[in-house]
């Protein structure tokens, strides 16, 4: 009976912990609760999303994880295809590619070893699928890769704290690829990043033919970074992510993530012509998975000039440029 | 900062029970340990990182697979009455994991070997060897370990292991 009556009082002070508002803890006993659930299905996922003629295209899988085809090269960013991230956090839709569909993999970027990013279960199965492909990460992931199948291309990482906003570029498979700051942190495990300031976050420039394409990794707001961006490359196409966040109207929480209400401050610095938002839709945490794009959708509506220049994705939906 | 701040965490104890059997009685004493690794060498290092660490064990390289010595000092919260031991043993051995789900993150189990030294209340030593076995999630953080010892006084070790890298 004491057992039980212990276990009642560690229920009630979880219970007291979400009445306080604690968001982490609501979040967890979300996640929790969510477990036996399935991921709502995604329908009419694209068969064929490597297609003959495309110049550049763009399918979001979910989360942060996209692939792109600069025309014959096929790139995945950020792979995440598994249920669960950090064991805990439950995906809430399915991933928007069935790679049986996927015939063709050029190279895989992994921007930061946090669990939504750095998956292992997806990297195991894309192994099968598509052993000895590059993966390119920033300098610092590799303490959190397994042992594994891939040609490991380790870029270093800017240290922009002195305001050095590019750490490397390289050629690999005839692609021009930089990696360059993200206002993140590193590590895996928590600690690890937070106190023992493990590195490995970076975002890339993708240089293909005439195409430029930007993805951010995790990264919040800094003004003096993007209008370097901006004024370094002409970027076809960003991807940003918008989320998570609470306060979602404001710019970002620095040195975490950028916020719906930073994206057009990113447009504008960066002069991208087409920016897509990721990091929202696919798991719990900080607010409900697609309150991001709702504050997003709300703010271009009162600023309606940067309509053209957002293309909102949804899971499983490609956009081509010819 | 980082080696400060991760012995911080090792003094974390380990909560466990340990079977305390007599002549006449036997009961389950409540414990704490504490874990040392002076080697591991892992299975699952990728051809960027050393497979060997020391001390700090990367949890991706501990759980996804390798083999590792062990240090386990132990703290019984009372005497042992039943059989006469004193309240301080340390064990040593070594342990292999083995990965079950995300590369051990998830899940990982493992099997070990263990020589314990302990002595009883007179100062006579009554060191057993005895067998370990562990099961791990949230990338080990959390774990439980239950160990088979080769002799009556104590056969039975079962508790949850908290251990960060």
């Amino acid at each position: 009976m004491k057992s039980v009556k212990y276990i009642v009082y560690i229920l009630f002070f979880i219970f007291l912990f979400n009445l306080s508002g604690c968001r982490t803890f609501y979040d967890l006993a979300v996640n929790i609760g969510m477990q036996l659930s399935k991921p709502d299905k995604i329908k009419n996922k694209i068969k064929e999303p490597v297609k003959e003629g495309v110049k550049l295209s763009a399918l979001w899988v979910g989360h942060c994880t996209v692939l792109v085809q600069i025309e014959d090269k096929v790139i995945l960013f950020d792979p995440f295809f598994t249920n669960n991230a950090a064991e805990i956090q439950r995906r809430v839709q399915e991933p928007g590619l069935d790679l049986n569909d996927l015939k063709k993999l050029d190279i895989i970027f992994v921007s930061h070893a946090h669990f939504d990013h750095l998956s292992i279960g997806s990297l195991k199965i894309l192994e099968e699928k598509f052993p000895g492909t590059k993966l390119v990460f920033p300098e610092g992931v590799e303490e959190f890769l397994p042992k594994i199948n891939f040609n490991l291309k380790k870029l270093k990482q800017p240290d922009y704290k002195n305001n050095v906003y590019v750490g490397e570029t390289r050629v690999i498979d005839s692609m021009k690829i930089t990696s360059v700051a993200a206002f993140h942190w590193g590590g895996r495990y928590g600690l690890d990043g937070l106190i023992w300031d493990y590195k490995g976050y970076a975002g890339f420039i993708i240089q293909y033919k005439d195409i430029t394409v930007y993805f951010s990794g995790d990264t919040s707001y800094d003004e003096k970074f993007f209008k370097y961006l901006g004024n370094k490359y002409s970027i076809d196409i960003a991807f940003i992510p918008i989320g998570p966040c609470i306060d979602c109207y404001e710019t970002g929480k620095p040195g975490r993530h950028l916020f719906p209400g930073g994206v057009f401050s990113v447009l504008d610095d960066t002069k991208t012509k087409v920016l897509v938002p990721i990091h929202f839709g696919t798991l719990y945490e900080k607010s409900e998975p697609f309150e991001p794009i709702r504050v997003l959708k709300e703010l271009m509506e009162k600023q309606p000039q940067y309509s053209d220049r957002i293309k909102i994705l949804e899971i499983g939906e490609q956009v081509i440029f010819k | 900062m980082k080696w400060t701040s991760w012995a911080l965490l090792q003094a974390f104890p380990s909560p466990f029970f340990v079977h305390d059997e007599g002549f006449n009685s036997s009961r389950l004493q409540f414990a704490l340990k504490w874990n040392v690794t002076p080697f591991n060498y892992s299975f699952n290092a990728n051809e960027l990182v050393s497979p060997v660490s020391i001390l700090m064990v990367n949890p991706i390289r501990r759980y996804g697979g390798s083999v590792e010595l062990f240090l386990q000092p132990e703290w019984a919260l009372s005497t042992y009455r039943n059989s006469g031991m004193k309240r301080f043993a340390l064990n040593g051995g070594t342990r292999f994991y083995i990965p079950v789900s995300e590369g051990g993150e998830y899940l990982s189990v493992s099997l070990g070997v263990k020589y314990k030294f302990r002595k009883n209340l007179n100062g006579f030593e009554k060191n057993t060897t005895g067998l370990e076995f562990g099961v791990y999630t949230f990338f080990g953080i959390i774990g439980f370990q239950a160990d088979y010892n080769f002799t009556s006084e104590s056969r039975y070790n079962l508790g949850i292991t908290i251990r960060y890298y």
